[in-house]
């Protein structure tokens, strides 16, 4: 019995004893001390780039924007946004310690217009603007890269060191370049082969997106990030994750003379080519496209990847809204491609059209003018409608609710877009 | 005696290894960056020390402060170089006529505390705007900065409408004002007061569409409205308000009846002399 006495007391008393303990792998400085060490450590960061950093953002509305930031020791900061190059802003900026340790842009600047709630500001939703943030968590850092999220969007913000006024100056020619690089590819579908396994690749220097497409049981798998482009190399906000492959980067992009874009992707060289036809082509689109009396806006053809080369936009109906509606159906006999200023139909083109529902493709002919269209837009107008009549018609490309892109199915170096009115 | 001896060592044991885990700590101020914000001083916070905070004790927040605004709104800081006019404009249009009348320490005392400038208005889900905003006689949030231009004066007025419009509520909140003047118009007030216009409301008795809010709303609109407008303009409002004339004569008494027993305001001075700041921006 006093046995078992003692080892209650002995029980009871070891645990005491053991709370004690340390982990002998904690620092020895305090948690506050430790902040208040990385928060000087960010400070230098940011103030020792003598040529600044070159910034890449990405706002949960999905816009990629570019700037440079110049920061010095005494809170200001000096912007750049690629809208306007030679426009430099000084305001302000803190650093702070908030759930995390926080870059806060705290008075008003070219970045904040993205952020700004009026639609009239820098566009997007009414009460959001382009969802875009100027207070930043450190995610990462080091004395070259800092990577940061919005707090309260969720955006996305990479600082890059600028090594030379050159550098810094790049970050707003780059993606230029790289769209002059892509656009040599001319037609719609684009292809590529990962480890014995092809791709369509919707690569879209213009919006900043890429993606890479595959077919499962007539099903397309979509896997997209939006992108920044630092010299020739595409940078993803999301790394595209093909099985147990990662993509983060793609590296050297460029146009082979030979007709491809090559890429590398870590060691492996990637090609990126032409292709005249989908990897996969959903016949009944056609069906889900076509219907008598109706009417969706229309953009310009696109020719070898340059866009309206035509310059229809040139084009004025009349005065007030001037719109481009293609009426489906309009005659039993054809279909009206329509110009409309004011919500009245001025002139356009009739093109009668045969579908095909066992290739799914959708056939025209151009079979003339309606109302009196000025001299000065004929050959446009006229080209406009001609472009439908490809010999072996047209592929019907669903991109969305009612948008549709129509490719010439013989080479698939023209295409034009529908959509909502 | 083998007994208590045991308990002793039991007790001495376990309050040993407990002492053993006391561990002292100085309190470290620095910790967390605790002691408030600090960045360079600049012209604007200058500016602001030397001709609000030290003679009114008032604290000017313009550097963005998620803490201090609704926090799922999206907002945006102000154009640096727009606080000096905006405060500069709202000193002299409604600081400078209160100490007129009131001498030095009225302000002093009376005053909200602490400024906190937005660049944007906040918008609401049912597609109104906040402009202004005032917490328990301390705090007043001052929105759509950004769009501040001295040469556009139907936006000075409304901006100013508002700090007046706030200012009033901290006098009320102090010292109410009669119920009667809830009695005047009892059935118009209704939260849904956007749906009509202001030349609709006037009709109702009321002197603008916000004023249907609440009673204390009225009440401070009618304030800042006989302020901001000054009194030929808001007697010509007034006057065409038909059917509503009478209620907001009435109100108009209620209010200058306060001012004057409560404050010991005449708001004809008052009026003439905020109109004068107004002109002479």
């Amino acid at each position: 019995m006093r046995k078992i006495k003692y080892l209650l007391i002995v029980l009871f008393a070891a645990p005491l004893w053991h709370a004690c303990n340390k982990f002998e792998d904690m620092p020895e400085t305090s948690v506050n001390e430790r902040i208040n060490e990385r928060m000087e450590e960010y400070q230098t960061y940011l103030s020792a780039a003598p040529f600044g950093w070159k910034a890449y953002l990405l706002t949960k509305s999905g816009l990629q924007k570019n700037f440079t930031f110049k920061f010095d020791d005494k809170n200001r900061v000096i912007s750049t946004l690629e809208d306007d190059a030679s426009k430099r802003e000084e305001s302000s900026y803190r650093l702070k310690y908030l759930q995390r340790p926080s870059l806060l842009f705290d008075t008003y600047s070219i970045l904040h217009k993205l952020a700004d709630p009026n639609p009239n500001v820098y566009g997007g939703e009414w009460s959001k603007g382009m969802e875009s943030d100027f207070e930043f968590a450190f995610m990462s850092a080091s004395a070259n890269r800092i990577e940061l999220k919005g707090l309260f969007n969720e955006s996305k913000l990479i600082l890059i060191k600028a090594t030379s006024e050159e550098d810094s100056k790049n970050t707003f020619v780059d993606n230029a370049k790289m769209i002059n690089e892509i656009m040599k590819l001319r037609t719609y579908f684009k292809r590529t082969t990962i480890d014995d396994k092809e791709y369509e690749v919707d690569f879209n220097p213009g919006d900043r997106k890429f993606a890479l497409i595959y077919y499962v049981d007539g099903f397309a798998k979509r896997i997209e990030s939006s992108f920044y482009v630092v010299g020739n190399e595409v940078n993803f906000y999301t790394p595209l994750v093909l099985g147990t492959d990662t993509i983060k980067v793609l590296n050297d992009v460029s146009f082979n003379t030979a007709g491809y874009v090559d890429v590398k992707l870590g060691a492996v060289n990637l090609k990126i080519t032409e292709a005249i036809e989908p990897l996969y082509y959903d016949k009944t689109a056609v069906t889900r496209f076509w219907a008598s009396g109706r009417q969706l806006s229309f953009t310009p053809w696109v020719s070898d990847s340059k866009k309206d080369y035509l310059n229809d936009a040139s084009i004025t109906a009349g005065t007030g809204l001037n719109q481009r509606v293609a009426i489906l159906g309009y005659n039993p006999a054809y279909d009206l491609m329509g110009y409309a200023a004011d919500y009245s139909l001025y002139f356009g083109t009739a093109i009668a059209k045969t579908i095909d529902v066992n290739t799914g493709l959708i056939k025209y002919s151009f079979l003339g003018t309606v109302g009196s269209i000025p001299a000065a837009y004929r050959t446009i107008i006229i080209q406009t409608a001609q472009n439908f009549a490809d010999p072996k018609g047209l592929y019907v490309i669903e991109k969305g609710a009612s948008k549709y892109d129509l490719v010439t199915a013989s080479d698939a170096r023209k295409w034009i877009s529908f959509g909502p009115l | 005696m083998k007994n208590i001896l045991r308990k002793l060592s039991t007790a001495l044991i376990v309050l040993l290894s407990l002492s053993s885990c006391k561990k002292e700590e100085t309190l470290d101020a620095s910790a967390l960056r605790l002691g408030g914000d600090k960045w360079e001083k600049n012209e604007v916070d200058n500016w602001v020390y030397n001709n609000l905070t030290k003679p009114y004790n008032i604290e000017v927040k313009y550097k963005w402060d998620r803490t201090e605004l609704t926090m799922n709104k999206t907002l945006v800081p102000p154009k640096e170089e727009l606080v000096i006019p905006v405060m500069e404009a709202m000193k002299k249009v409604w600081i400078d006529p209160y100490e007129f009348i009131k001498g030095p320490h009225f302000i002093k005392e009376m005053g909200q505390k602490q400024f906190v400038m937005v660049g944007s208005v906040e918008y609401n889900s049912n597609g109104t705007v906040v402009l202004g905003q005032a917490e328990g006689g301390r705090k007043i949030t001052l929105f759509e900065i950004n769009n501040y231009d001295k040469a556009n004066k139907p936006l000075i007025r409304r901006m100013l409408k508002t700090m007046h419009h706030e200012f009033a509520h901290i006098l009320h909140q102090k010292k109410m004002f009669t119920p009667l003047y809830g009695q005047v118009t009892p059935g118009g007030y209704d939260a849904t007061w956007f749906n009509y216009t202001d030349e609709e409301v006037l009709k109702m008795g009321f002197i603008s569409s916000y004023a249907r809010n609440t009673i204390e709303d009225d009440f401070v609109e009618m304030i800042a409205i006989m302020l901001v407008s000054g009194k030929t303009d808001f007697n010509a409002m007034i006057n065409r308000a038909g059917t509503g004339k009478a209620a907001l004569q009435q109100k108009e008494q209620y209010v200058r009846q306060y001012m004057l027993e409560t404050w010991g305001i005449d708001m004809d001075e008052l009026q003439a002399k905020t109109q004068e700041a107004i002109n002479a921006l």
